[in-house]
C-alpha cells in the first residue's frame, strides 16, 4: 500500500532565506506523525506549506503527494493552483490552529460556522442533513450540541479547541494537521484534549500530524515523531527509539534540558546560544555552534540517513551508543571517514 | 523554624460584577521562608496570580492578613517595605518593559523610584544585569525590540535584583520560552537563590518545573491550597484526588508516555458559583457522602509537614475509604 502523504524536497524560502530547508516526510493512513523543535525552526511552515497557506512573500518548492481513500488519482498538492487547493482543504487535509479564538469568527455562533464548512464541499447538501451532521460532530469531539447556538466568547478555552476540532472533521478528511493544539490549555484541560484526538484516530481512522514544542504531547500521542532544527529534520523515527535512544546531540540535548516529574530534580542543563538566524546559516551541521560534540568534519554535511532501524539522524558521528562529557570528542570516530 | 520571609493568613479576595461576587481567593494561608524555592501551582483561574498580588498588597483584601518577617503588614510604608524585599517578575517581559527606555535605564527605573544617585545606580545597574549573564557593556544600551525572549526575561530579572530584594515571586517566569531558553533563564534564578539566598516563589502550572526546583508547594483550586507539603511528597504521594490527577495528566517525555490514565473529566468550575462542601467535589473521582456538604480544611496527610483538604483523611469521615484507592 502507498502511503498517505508523500512530502519530497519541500523548501520554503522568503527574500533568500531559507525557512524550511528540504524536508522529506511520509505518512501511513491512520499514521500520527510528531514534529517536535523549537520556535523558528520550521515546523509551523512545514505545516502551512503542506496546505499551500503560506502568507505572502513566502515561496515554497518540493513535491507533496497526497493518496487520500477512495481517490483514483493521487492528487499533486505542490502543483495545484489556489482553485485546486481549495478542493483539498478541509475536505482531505485540514488544519487545527493553536490559538482557537483567533481562528473562530467571534460574531458567529459555533453551528453556521461548522454548517458553512460542510457546505463549502457538499453543497448539495440539505440543510435538515447538514445540521445533524454538526450535531454528530460535536457530539464526536464531546461537546453537548446545544453548544452550537453559542458564540465563541461564551465558551471555555478548551470548548473552543474542541470547536476547531469539529470544524476541522466537518468533511471525513483523511489528514488533520494540529499545530500547538494545547499550547494553550492547563494540564487537564490538555489531557482531555489528546486523549480526544487520540480516540479520533481510532475511531475514523485520521492521520495526524502533530506539532509542539512539548515532547511531552509527542510522546503521549505520536507513533513517529520528527525533530526539527534549523529548518531540516535532523533526527526521525519511532516514538519509543527516539525518547530511549536519541541518535542526535540536539535531540539528546533537548530531552536532557526538560524537567521530568519522577527524574532527577535540580536544573537541568541548557543548551547554550541560540539557533542560529536563517539569514546567516553556519556552514555545514546547523548545530554545530552549540554542539558539545562538534568537530571538523561538521563543517560539512551530515545528511540525514538511516542510523538504526527505522531511525535516521543527520549526524556525522551517528550511531551514538554513548554520549561522551559534553567537549570530549571520541577520537576514534574522528578517523573515520 | 526560622521565622517566615512572608507569611499570609485567611487571605480572601473578592471582585464583584454587577450582583456576582467571584471569590478569586477564599482564605488562603501559606508561608514563604527565607532562601526557599516555594511553588504555587495549578490551573489557570485557581487563583495562583491573584495571591501573588494579594501578597504584594496590589489588590484590596476581602479578608485576611500578610505578615513580613513576622510583622504584620499594614498601611502604606509597610507596603512599600514590603515590595522593596519582595520582587515579582511576569511570564511575558515584552509587555512588562517600557519599550522606549533603554535596558539601562529599565533596570536603574527602581533605584530612581527610590531616588538613589546616578553614579550608584549605575554601578548596581551593572551588576544586576552581571548576575543575569548580560554583559553591561553590550546591553546597557539597547532597546527591548532589540533581544530575546530570554534576554528579555533576564533583564526583567535585573530590574528586579538592583533593590536586593530578600525574594522574588516569578509568575509563570518561563512558559512563553523554548526548551532550551527555558532552562537558561531557571538555571540564572537558582544560581541568584543559592548564591545570594535569594528566596523564590514559582507561580506556575507546569508541574514537572515544580518538581525539578521547588523545596515545597502549594496546590490550588477555586482560591484555595488544597494541598501543601515538601515538592517530592505532594508529586510522588499525592494525598488530595486533585492534585492526583493533575500530576497524571502531565505528559510525560518518554516512550510510550504516562500510560492510559482517564484524565479528569469536566472543567474548574466559575469562581463566582464555587460548589458546596468541598468544592472539588463535582469532578471527585473519590467523593463520598459527606463531601458534598462538608468544606475540608487542610488536614495531616502522607509526609511530614504535608496537608490535604480532603476528608479521606478525616479520622472519622474518611474511616472507611483508603487514600490511594
Amino acid at each position: 500500500m502507498s502511503a498517505l502523504l508523500e512530502v519530497a524536497d519541500l523548501r520554503v524560502e522568503v527574500r533568500g532565506q531559507r525557512i524550511v530547508d528540504g524536508v522529506d516526510l511520509t505518512l501511513e493512513r491512520g499514521e500520527a506523525l510528531g514534529l517536535a523543535g523549537e520556535s523558528g525552526c520550521g515546523k509551523t511552515t512545514t505545516a502551512l506549506a503542506l496546505m499551500k497557506l503560506l502568507p505572502g512573500g513566502l515561496t515554497q518548492s518540493g513535491a507533496i503527494t497526497l493518496r487520500p481513500p477512495g481517490a483514483e488519482e493521487p492528487i499533486n498538492v505542490g502543483r495545484r493552483t489556489e482553485a485546486g487547493m481549495q478542493l483539498v482543504r478541509w475536505r482531505h487535509i485540514s488544519l487545527v490552529f493553536q490559538g482557537a479564538m483567533n481562528s473562530l469568527d467571534p460574531v458567529k455562533r459555533v453551528e453556521p460556522q461548522i454548517s458553512e464548512a460542510i457546505h463549502l464541499h457538499e453543497a448539495k447538501l440539505r440543510p435538515r442533513d447538514v445540521r445533524e451532521r454538526v450535531a454528530d460532530l460535536l457530539k464526536t469531539v464531546g461537546l453537548t450540541p446545544a453548544l452550537g447556538s453559542r458564540y465563541p466568547h461564551q465558551l471555555s478555552g478548551g470548548q473552543r479547541q474542541r470547536v476547531m476540532i469539529a470544524l476541522a472533521l466537518a468533511c471525513n478528511p483523511s489528514l488533520v494537521i494540529a499545530d500547538e493544539p494545547t499550547t494553550a490549555l492547563d494540564v487537564v484541560m490538555q489531557a482531555q484534549v489528546l486523549k480526544l484526538l487520540e480516540r479520533l484516530r481510532e475511531d475514523l481512522g485520521l492521520a495526524l500530524i502533530l506539532i509542539s514544542h512539548d515532547l511531552g504531547v509527542l510522546a503521549e500521542t505520536c507513533d513517529r515523531i520528527a525533530v526539527m532544527y534549523a529548518g531540516r529534520i535532523v533526527e526521525t523515527g519511532p516514538v519509543r527509539s527516539v525518547f530511549d535512544d536519541p541518535q542526535h546531540p540536539y535531540t539528546k540535548r533537548l530531552l536532557d534540558s526538560l524537567p521530568v516529574i519522577g527524574g532527577a530534580r535540580g536544573v537541568a542543563v541548557p543548551i547554550p546560544g541560540a539557533p542560529p538566524d536563517p539569514g546567516n546559516p553556519p556552514e555545514g551541521c546547523s548545530f554545530r555552534p552549540r554542539c558539545p560534540y562538534e568537530a571538523e568534519r561538521c563543517l560539512a554535511g551530515p545528511e540525514l540517513r538511516e542510523v538504526r532501524p527505522g531511525q535516521a539522524a543527520a549526524c556525522h558521528f551517528a550511531p551514538w551508543s554513548e554520549w561522551p562529557e559534553p567537549g570530549a570528542v571520541p577520537a576514534e570516530r574522528e578517523a573515520l571517514p | 523554624m526560622s521565622e517566615a520571609l512572608l507569611e499570609v493568613e485567611n487571605l480572601a479576595v473578592e471582585f464583584r460584577s454587577g450582583r456576582n461576587r467571584a471569590r478569586a481567593l477564599d482564605g488562603v494561608s501559606l508561608d514563604w521562608r527565607p532562601g526557599e524555592i516555594l511553588g504555587v501551582v495549578g490551573e489557570s483561574g485557581c487563583g495562583k496570580s491573584t495571591l501573588a498580588r494579594a501578597m504584594l498588597g496590589l489588590l484590596p483584601l476581602a479578608r485576611g492578613e500578610v505578615a513580613l518577617g513576622g510583622r504584620a503588614v499594614e498601611g502604606k510604608d509597610d507596603i512599600a517595605g514590603l515590595r522593596r524585599r519582595v520582587q515579582m517578575i511576569f511570564q511575558d517581559p515584552y509587555q512588562t518593559l517600557n519599550p522606549r527606555q533603554r535596558v539601562g535605564a529599565i533596570v536603574a527605573e527602581p533605584l530612581r523610584v527610590q531616588g538613589a544617585g546616578a553614579g550608584e545606580a549605575g554601578e548596581s545597574v551593572r551588576r544586576a544585569l552581571g548576575e543575569v549573564g548580560l554583559e553591561p557593556e553590550r546591553y546597557l544600551d539597547r532597546y527591548p525590540h532589540q533581544l530575546s525572549g530570554g534576554q528579555r526575561q533576564r533583564v526583567a530579572i535585573a530590574a528586579a535584583l538592583v533593590l536586593e530584594p530578600d525574594g522574588l515571586i516569578c509568575d509563570e517566569p518561563v512558559s512563553m520560552l523554548d526548551a532550551s531558553v527555558r532552562a537558561q533563564i531557571l538555571s540564572v534564578l537558582v544560581e541568584l537563590q543559592r548564591r545570594r539566598g535569594l528566596a523564590l516563589m514559582f507561580i506556575t502550572h507546569d508541574l514537572s518545573l515544580a518538581w525539578s526546583l521547588c523545596d515545597r508547594l502549594a496546590v490550588m483550586y477555586l482560591g484555595r491550597v488544597v494541598e501543601r507539603g515538601s515538592a517530592v511528597d505532594v508529586i510522588e504521594r499525592p494525598q488530595h484526588p486533585y492534585t492526583r490527577a493533575l500530576v497524571d495528566a502531565v505528559p510525560v517525555p518518554a516512550a510510550g508516555g504516562g500510560g492510559e490514565r482517564e484524565p479528569l473529566a469536566g472543567e474548574l468550575p466559575d469562581a463566582t458559583a464555587i460548589p458546596s462542601g468541598c468544592r472539588f467535589h463535582p469532578r471527585c473521582p473519590r467523593r463520598f457522602e459527606p463531601c458534598d456538604s462538608v468544606d475540608p480544611p487542610l488536614l495531616a496527610a502522607g509526609g511530614e509537614g504535608q496537608l490535604a483538604a480532603c476528608l479521606l483523611h478525616d479520622p472519622v469521615a474518611g474511616a472507611e475509604h483508603t487514600v490511594d484507592g
